[in-house]
């Protein structure tokens, strides 16, 4: 009898200390996108969501819930609203450009910040910008008074979503180009230069390998240039596309100025966002620190798992996944925060034209 | 070619994935009858599951549940009112009114057949054109669009009540509430109260997000058919004997207008093959075919077979032509082929122009799929018509608790919001007038789908092209041609309403006072929105001035021909006169308050415990059913709920209680 007793307070104790572990067996885990199904944001955390629920301990389920209650900005107000206090990580967040640029843009809606975040995973891409044939442009930086006589005509969604990078840096390259507004996403803006009503248009990585080489390889269009991928904290050439020059080296090569300054800080801090870190999972800086530790634990184990890791190469491109507190708070920052010169900057920039 | 289109049958039919093709089509039919739910939401919910299954076995399913759904949305259509998916909008305007009659039988069965017809040429016409489609879709410009846009609009004429000013007051109305939001040219915020209101109020940043399709149609559509029929206190069929050879009628039906099938299933596929239209327009566009094409058409909006067979046999072909630029340039034609897109995307197939050369294979099992999904769904929808249809012939104040949560939850789901609850109640509040007064509900539902359309490629063609250029577009010229067609036999149709409508009976277009009301309201809104808008760019505020504008001119004119016309003349029709007096009608605010009433419960309580709570008092009291029936069907709603809420992942709106105290899932 005695043993028995003792038997059963140890098994209690056991897993007294066993729960003081993080441990998500038998739990379901939220991923709380602030996108609806079906969209890039979405795929991308379906493709993760079964690693973190692989390699996170006690192998919780991880769902993914859809939240499109005020579109991305209120989905995201929301998340901090209900979750901005949790402990436990059970609902983490997924971001992306989206819920980023309205963020660096003060959008006035905005109700969350950066700051009380910890990142556990962020995925990056890239940018290819390319031109119809009919251009005769060949080389960016050759042609460039060639292209610049042209008539460059680019279908944007908005001045303060993504598309804020090529069109900040059309405006630093002094390219006279017409921003026609109105494209829903960028397959839109695919389809007009496929159409030959835009004649300059960009596509994300994994997009531009899969609809528009095709087309570059027929001669039907023609990429000049790529956005550029970080490499030791420098924008430099995208290892994607090591043939063509990143938009850093052809500002520099057309304008002769050093790729420094307020605009190119401005236009830095707009790449980060929108690009090179674009998505992330993260928690409320107020969970524990043995949460946080489980998460980046399993975040690292992720960039080994090749079912997920083919996925999200696919979707995005072939780029390094970051992971690892330091790299990732750097990442975050970079990605986030920009000094106060760059915010006006950027500012007046948003109510030009 | 022959070879691998064989053998891409041989792959459908034999082993697992013909059984996940089956378990596609099954989840597609039951996602389709839930109004709500269409192959948007049906497929997100087979995203997860999608996620690692082997590619043919994965497009078998999704391909089975997005061929379906416009099968089986025609169901809540025809025998409720209630529009199950957006492409069955058009089904409700004839399907209902034969269900009253007593034939839901006849107006299934000829739907079914439709859409079945409708699926096929979609398959077959994507099979033929695949290789071939790329110049026709990249000869539509943003000119073509905006072409196709106005002759959408164009349609209104030929599907608005008797009078042409209150159908264009109403269209108008629709064009404003699709302006609410985020203006398409100069990215600015819209008609969101931003001016009177503080920017993060829940309001402001509700509609900031715009209004979401489906509440619109669903509060536009029934909310006014169910207060009228629980006012009524009658089944919603008006014989209680249901015609006996139904499902073999509606046959004949489908036979006997063969040709307008065909046209209609051509019209489908076209506008389905080119992206940026939406597959939301469509219907209309089929319905109002059917109408000017027939003969003998004063029957349309009252019951006849043809306004449903039209529009059906569009909704199904349109899938076929909206994969031929999904496939070939990864560029969905419709909500459902974006979903599929991300769901190929997961099981490794990416779909985009070097597919055709490469991966016709999986191309021809994608049409494989949506050929026998078609046959599967059009099967075993016939075989339930008749059994089903029976519900037409049962009290409507019994079905009306279920209806009333089914539409609320309908509602809430889509952008799972309180606002979506709130503003869908106002619409429909102002639906139930539109119907007692005239005013052209299609109308409204028009002019809101194509409203973003309209806006946007008006100021993308100025950009995009001198006139010049424009007018040496062939297919821009064709376009203005059919609009111009349309718009003139809308007048026809119109004159001929005209004569019909002066020799009814005085009483029912007798003055009265909420008339007045109703139309000073409706100037009201046009005059705020040219206000609220005025201090945007000129990209911003250019379309929503413009239409407030002519929406105050139209009303304008209302108010002249009341003012001047005698008591009798048809600007004063009112619906409500001839039920006037009858004591077994139940007054309209007080049914306005049942259905509103969980609403407002769920303020206090929250909407999972109010929904379950309303049907158990509605039951029990104004019902007058049985105790023990009342509580299983408030815990029969609750186990529902909490059922979907679990596998869909979705919280239901809390109120004040679940503020103060922590309950247990599903009522937090």
């Amino acid at each position: 009898m005695l043993k028995k007793i003792l038997a059963v307070f140890a098994a209690s104790l056991f897993s007294v200390t066993a729960a003081l572990a993080v441990d998500y067996s038998g739990k379901t885990v939220t991923m709380w996108i602030p996108f609806k199904a079906g969209g890039g944001s979405d795929t991308w955390a379906r493709a993760i969501g079964p690693a973190f629920s692989a390699n996170l301990p006690g192998n919780p389920t991880v769902v993914v819930k859809n939240v499109t209650d005020g579109k991305a900005i209120g989905a995201s107000n929301k998340y901090f609203a209900e979750h901005g206090k949790d402990k436990d990580g059970m609902v983490v967040f997924g971001t992306s450009g989206s819920v980023q640029m309205p963020f660096i843009f003060k959008d006035e809606r905005v109700r969350y910040q950066y700051k009380n975040m910890v990142p556990i995973f962020a995925s990056g891409t890239g940018g290819v910008v390319y031109v119809r044939k009919d251009m005769g442009v060949t080389d960016i930086i050759k042609d460039f008074d060639k292209l610049k006589g042209q008539k460059l005509v680019y279908g944007s969604q908005g001045k303060t979503s993504l598309d804020a990078v090529p069109i900040l840096a059309f405006d630093m390259l002094g390219l006279p180009v017409n921003v026609v507004y109105g494209m829903k996403g960028r397959k839109a803006g695919r389809a007009a230069i496929l159409r030959g009503e835009t004649t300059i248009d960009y596509q994300t990585t994994a997009s531009y390998l899969k609809h528009v080489k095709p087309l570059v390889e027929k001669g039907e269009m023609v990429a000049v240039m790529t956005w550029g991928a970080p490499v030791d904290g420098e924008v430099s050439r995208d290892p994607n596309f090591p043939d063509l020059p990143a938009f850093p080296e052809v500002y520099e090569a057309v304008t002769g100025n050093k790729f420094k300054g307020t605009e190119a800080k401005s236009w830095t801090a707009l790449f980060y966002a929108g690009f090179a870190t674009q998505k992330y999972v993260m928690l409320p800086k107020s969970a524990k620190k043995d949460v946080v530790k489980a998460w980046q634990n399993a975040a690292a184990a992720i960039v080994n798992d090749p079912a997920a890791m083919k996925v999200l190469n696919k979707k995005l491109g072939k780029y390094d996944q970051v992971t690892g507190s330091k790299a990732l708070k750097s990442a975050l920052k970079k990605a986030t925060s920009i000094d106060g010169k760059s915010e006006k900057f950027l500012q007046s920039w948003k109510d030009t034209k | 070619m022959f070879e691998a289109l064989f053998a891409a049958l041989a792959t459908i039919v034999s082993g697992p994935s013909i059984f996940f093709l089956i378990l596609g089509v099954l989840i597609g039919l039951v996602v389709g009858v839930i109004p709500g739910f269409g192959g948007t939401v049906g497929l997100s919910l087979l995203l997860p599951f999608v996620f690692g299954m082997e590619p043919v076995s994965g497009i078998a399913m999704m391909m089975g549940l997005l061929s379906v759904v416009a099968t089986s949305d025609t169901f809540p259509a025809v025998l409720i009112g209630v529009p199950g998916s957006v492409s069955a909008q058009a089904t409700v305007m004839d399907g209902f009114p034969l269900a009253k009659k007593g034939q839901a039988a006849r107006a299934l069965s000829a739907a079914f057949f439709s859409s079945l017809f409708g699926g096929l040429f979609g398959a077959v016409l994507l099979t033929m054109v695949i290789q071939i489609a790329k110049p026709i879709i990249l000869a539509f410009g943003t000119g073509e669009m905006l072409m196709l846009a106005i002759f959408g609009i164009s349609v209104v004429g030929t599907l608005t009540g008797s009078s042409i000013f209150k159908g264009l007051v109403a269209a108008c109305l629709g064009m404003i509430i699709g302006c609410i939001g985020i203006s398409p040219a100069s990215s600015e915020y819209r008609l969101d109260f931003s001016t009177i209101l503080e920017v993060q109020n829940p309001i402001v940043m509700y509609l900031g997000g715009g209004i979401h399709l489906m509440v619109v149609a669903i509060s536009i559509f029934a909310f006014p058919e169910i207060v009228e029929l629980l006012r009524s206190n009658k089944a919603v069929s008006e014989k209680a004997e249901l015609e006996k050879s139904g499902w073999f009628k509606g046959l004949r039906d489908f036979l006997s207008n063969k040709f307008l099938v065909l046209r209609c299933s051509f019209i489908g596929s076209v506008i389905g093959l080119i992206p940026g239209i939406g597959g939301s327009c469509i219907d209309w566009i089929s319905y109002s075919h059917a109408k000017t094409t027939v003969k003998n058409n004063e029957n349309f909006g009252k019951g006849d077979i043809r306004g449903v067979i039209g529009p059906e046999s569009s909704s199904n072909s349109k899938e076929g032509g909206a994969l031929i630029p999904t496939l070939l340039f990864g560029i969905p034609g419709s909500g459902g082929t974006a979903i599929l897109m991300g769901g190929l995307i997961l099981l490794g197939v990416d779909p985009g122009i070097t597919m055709v050369d490469t991966q016709l294979d999986l191309i021809y099992t994608i049409i494989w799929s949506l050929a026998v999904a078609n046959i599967f769904g059009a099967i075993i929808c016939v075989a339930m018509a008749k059994p089903i249809s029976q519900l037409t012939t049962i009290n409507f104040t019994i079905l009306a608790p279920f209806l009333i949560s089914l539409i609320l939850f309908a509602i809430f789901n889509s952008t799972r919001s309180w606002g979506d609850l709130i503003f869908a109640t106002f619409i429909g509040v102002i639906a139930v007038y539109m119907k007692r007064f005239d005013y052209s509900r299609v109308a409204l539902m028009i002019g809101f789908v194509l409203s973003d359309s309209i806006e946007t490629y008006l100021y993308q063609t100025m950009q995009f092209y001198t006139f010049s250029e424009l007018f040496i577009r062939p297919i821009f010229l064709v376009l203005i041609l059919v609009s111009a067609f349309s718009i003139y036999s809308g007048i026809k149709i119109i004159n001929k309403k005209d004569k019909i409508a002066n020799t009814k009976s005085d009483i029912l277009n007798a003055k009265s006072r909420p008339q007045w009301v109703f139309l000073i309201l409706l100037s009201i809104i046009s005059i705020y929105t040219v206000f609220v808008t005025d201090h945007l760019q000129y990209l911003g505020k250019i379309f929503p001035i413009s239409v407030g504008l002519f929406m105050f001119f139209f009303s304008l004119i209302i108010g002249i021909q009341m003012f001047i016309s005698k008591s009798g003349s048809k600007v004063f029709h009112d619906a409500e006169n001839l039920i006037l007096g009858n004591t077994e009608i139940r007054s309209q605010w007080l049914t306005i308050f049942w259905f509103i009433s969980p609403l407002f419960l769920s303020v206090f309580i929250g909407f999972y415990i109010s929904i379950g709570l309303f049907v158990f008092i509605f039951l029990s009291k104004i019902a007058r059913a049985s105790f023990r029936f009342s509580l299983v069907s408030a815990v029969g709603v609750w186990i529902a709920l909490a059922a979907i809420s679990h596998f869909m992942i979705m919280d239901f709106p809390p109120g004040i209680l679940q503020g103060y105290i922590e309950l247990p899932w599903p009522i937090n």
